[in-house]
């Protein structure tokens, strides 16, 4: 084993002997205390960077819960992104399988709406397609128009009230009714925007984020979900319009 | 690291590498240390002298790393600062340190959280009166103050390179 090896499996095993080879000073500072100081500053900052990024989950679990499932997290999933808040990108699937958190179903979801959070912050700029370019249209018009959305639209559904949970642990919202709920997570200028979506929503602006025109959109979301209404699609469309998330347009055939 | 010639060749092709990639000359840090390999054939400072020597990178000297490392090896830091080679200095960095008090003894942790000390200003003095002037940086990014005590550093440290510049009678270089 070369000494980076031995040095690294010894950085990431808690109580583990450091690697032969190593030696401090006659002060009587054991190689072993030395050694835990790279041990500590290595957890000690791949743990702020999760904290970073999932505030919420910390919040949910209190500080000395988050500390215990952080370093059970990192020691299975190592540091493989230099975006520090990437290497949180297997969170929400870890939780799905671990144990000591599994009567707390919702944490799974919750950690993929601040993924999302941390990614719509990350996201590219776009250049928003004029609006008043689509003024004028026909309805036949519109059903055939294809919408390129901002490079930061995220959407997710749970069958948690992700978006009333989200706001009762952001102190915006009471405490949350247990049903399902979908969102839509966008960043409107330096902020990330989180809406709660109608019935249907989610079915329909996946459909539109796949490239589909908005009259096939409606009738992939209308047979996923009988709930979904001209009112859903125009409460979508104005948040749309208002922040500015289409970035292209294109009509169908041409 | 141990530092042995074939660290010493692999550390500078990974250098090579980085400066490749850049299209420019990195500057390359020394680090604080609280452990150092048995097998280390030579001392830090002749390690990063025939890196900056191989590789034309440039050094930057963290005068509160040199601290750091010297404390918790056992070593004289002025003497490090003798032996370093100078003239390959792009930048300097100062920071504050935190001592990690046990029942076995005494380390030194390199931990940006609190102001710079004076042994660390000392030692910053001597090396402005030796090398003359180089753009220096306070870094203090853990349990960050209010911006008049940031400032107040950064003015210490203006005032440690007049004095030095002063000592040394240099022009102020750079």
């Amino acid at each position: 084993m070369t000494h980076q090896n031995a040095f690294f499996e010894a950085l990431m095993t808690a109580d583990m002997t450091p690697p032969d080879g190593l030696i401090g000073h006659s002060d009587g500072v054991s190689v072993g205390q030395r050694f835990n100081v790279y041990r500590n500053n290595v957890f000690h900052n791949l743990i702020e960077a999760l904290q970073a990024a999932f505030p919420l989950i910390e919040k949910t679990l209190g500080a000395p819960g988050f500390q215990i499932l952080a370093k059970d997290f990192i020691k299975a999933h190592l540091p493989s992104h230099p975006v520090l808040y990437r290497n949180g990108q297997a969170l929400p699937d870890f939780l799905s399988d671990y144990a000591p958190l599994a009567h707390l179903g919702y944490l799974p979801d919750l950690a993929r709406l601040e993924l999302a959070i941390s990614e719509v912050c990350d996201a590219p700029d776009h250049t928003p397609y004029p609006a008043q370019n689509l003024t004028g249209l026909t309805e036949t018009d519109i059903n055939e128009l294809s919408l390129e959305l901002a490079p930061s639209v995220r959407i997710l559904g749970s069958p948690w009230p992700i978006y009333m949970l989200w706001a009762f642990l952001t102190d915006k919202g009471d405490a949350p009714d247990m049903k399902p709920q979908e969102v839509m997570v966008f960043r409107h200028e330096f902020s990330p925007i989180i809406r709660l979506l109608p019935p249907g929503g989610y079915a329909f602006l996946e459909a539109v984020k796949g490239g589909e025109p908005l009259g096939e959109a409606m009738t992939i979301a209308e047979a996923s979900d009988a709930a979904l209404s001209a009112e859903t699609v125009q409460t979508i469309f104005n948040d749309v319009m208002q922040y500015a998330l289409v970035k292209s347009v294109t009509m169908k055939g041409k | 690291m141990p530092y042995t010639d074939e660290v010493l060749a692999r550390v500078c092709r990974h250098v090579d590498e980085v400066q490749t990639a850049l299209g420019r000359q990195i500057l390359v840090e020394n680090p604080s240390t609280y452990l150092n390999y048995a097998e280390s054939l030579m001392p830090e400072p002749a390690f990063l002298e025939a890196m900056a020597k191989q590789t034309g990178c440039g050094l930057l000297l963290d005068v509160n790393n040199i601290y750091v490392s010297c404390f918790n090896s056992g070593k004289n830091a002025e003497d490090y600062l003798e032996q370093f080679p100078h003239h390959y200095i792009g930048e300097i960095h100062l920071a504050g340190y935190a001592e990690d008090i046990t029942s076995e003894g005494t380390l030194l942790i390199d931990n940006h959280g609190g102001p710079v000390q004076p042994p660390v200003w000392d030692l910053f003095h001597r090396l402005i009166e030796k090398t003359g002037h180089h753009p220096t940086l306070i870094e203090w990014d853990a349990n960050i103050p209010d911006w008049d005590t940031l400032y107040a550093e950064v003015v210490k440290a203006r005032q440690v390179m007049a004095d030095a510049f002063q000592a040394s009678g240099l022009e102020k270089a750079g």
